[in-house]
């Protein structure tokens, strides 16, 4: 039965990661303004995700996936022009955080997106292990 | 004794949509994976004369299993070099449960045709 | 009137054909053995699943079916065979 197992492992995985990557740009939304206490703007998270496929499982047409770290993201901060700020630098722009709000909000629905195909999926195996059982009368 | 025979018949065709349903719940967990390739599963003599799977991945090659699993060459959907297609994911699973369901009621007709044989109707 | 003697001794032939052909109680036991055979085989799968093989369930299932049909079918055959012997019996000789 772990053949079975397998197989609703595949799906929890991309739930779980479709998870992580939610909470990851729920943070991001939440610092959109945010700055650390040496004054650096905050850096937005990113997930990485990485397809687990070695000879073994592709031979069995099992590809899990897994997250391998979530890492601030190396895209330069934002400069806006606001002399004002009294985080302005000299020339009168100030740093901040290279959050993309429409970016953010596409990943969002994205990762819902996947979330509920993974759930779908997950539901599909699950009938098909109840049908089969059901040959047992 | 051959009285399995039909059984045995539907067992290869359980065992490709089985395998398919495996691929293809990879396919929608990894479809936001950087560098992934959708996959499939075709059987054996089908994989050489078809125009859609040009670049195969010769994953298990003599798997004996009749079919096997290889990378589909599909227009890019991302810049991340991932293609998979989540609607059309989502629809080979439908079709795949569809076809699992059909064979399994072949199954299901030959064990019930069988055990009716064997009890005459009685009991 | 001449009473020539019933021949009964069977001719060349047929004598021939009756050792060739397997006998009733040669298809039983491969039967018997058949259906031995298709327990043992869903007992094997059973261990290897129990162990954590790598078995799909819908074939665990299958071969499944396919043992317990064949004790179905021992079962009726025997019962048949009952049934027959009991009206053996029951005939006046």
């Amino acid at each position: 039965m772990n053949d079975l197992f397998r197989a609703f492992n595949i799906s929890a995985s991309g739930m779980y990661a479709q998870r992580v990557r939610m909470n990851v740009v729920a943070s991001n939304l939440a610092n959109y303004e945010s700055y650390r206490a040496n004054g650096e703007p905050f850096r937005k998270l990113e997930v990485v995700f990485q397809a687990l496929e070695d000879p073994k499982n592709l031979s069995k047409g099992e590809v899990p996936v897994r997250v391998v770290e979530i890492r601030e993201s190396n895209e330069p901060f934002k400069l806006v022009y606001d002399p004002t700020n009294p985080r302005a630098n000299q020339e009168g722009y100030v740093q901040k955080p290279n959050v993309e709000l429409v970016k953010e909000m596409a990943d969002m629905i994205t990762a819902v997106r996947s979330y509920e195909a993974n759930l779908n999926a997950f539901s599909a195996t699950r009938e098909i292990a109840q049908r089969t059982l059901e040959l047992w009368r | 004794m051959d009285i399995f025979g039909g059984i045995d018949k539907v067992l290869p065709h359980l065992n490709f949509v089985w395998k398919r349903h495996k691929v293809i719940l990879s396919n929608i967990a990894n479809a936001d994976t950087p560098n992934y390739r959708a996959k499939d599963v075709v059987m054996e003599e089908e994989s050489v004369g078809k125009l859609k799977i040009t670049r195969e991945r010769h994953i298990n090659p003599k798997s004996g299993e009749g079919f096997r699993v290889v990378d589909v060459q599909r227009r890019l959907v991302g810049n991340d070099f991932n293609n998979v297609s989540l609607e059309e994911e989502m629809a080979k699973l439908t079709q795949n449960r569809v076809a699992y369901e059909a064979y399994m009621r072949m199954v299901r007709g030959s064990v019930d045709k069988l055990n009716n044989i064997i009890k005459e109707g009685r009991q | 009137m001449e009473i020539r003697p019933i021949n009964l001794t069977i001719s060349p032939e047929r004598e021939k054909a009756k050792a060739g052909s397997p006998g009733f109680l040669d298809e039983l036991s491969k039967f018997i053995h058949w259906v031995n055979q298709e327990q043992q085989k869903a007992e094997a799968i059973k261990d290897a699943v129990m162990k954590g093989a790598d078995i799909p369930l819908h074939q665990m299932v299958v071969e499944f079916e396919k043992a317990g049909i064949a004790l179905n079918l021992l079962i009726q055959v025997r019962n048949k065979l009952v049934e027959a012997f009991q009206e053996l019996n029951r005939m006046q000789v």
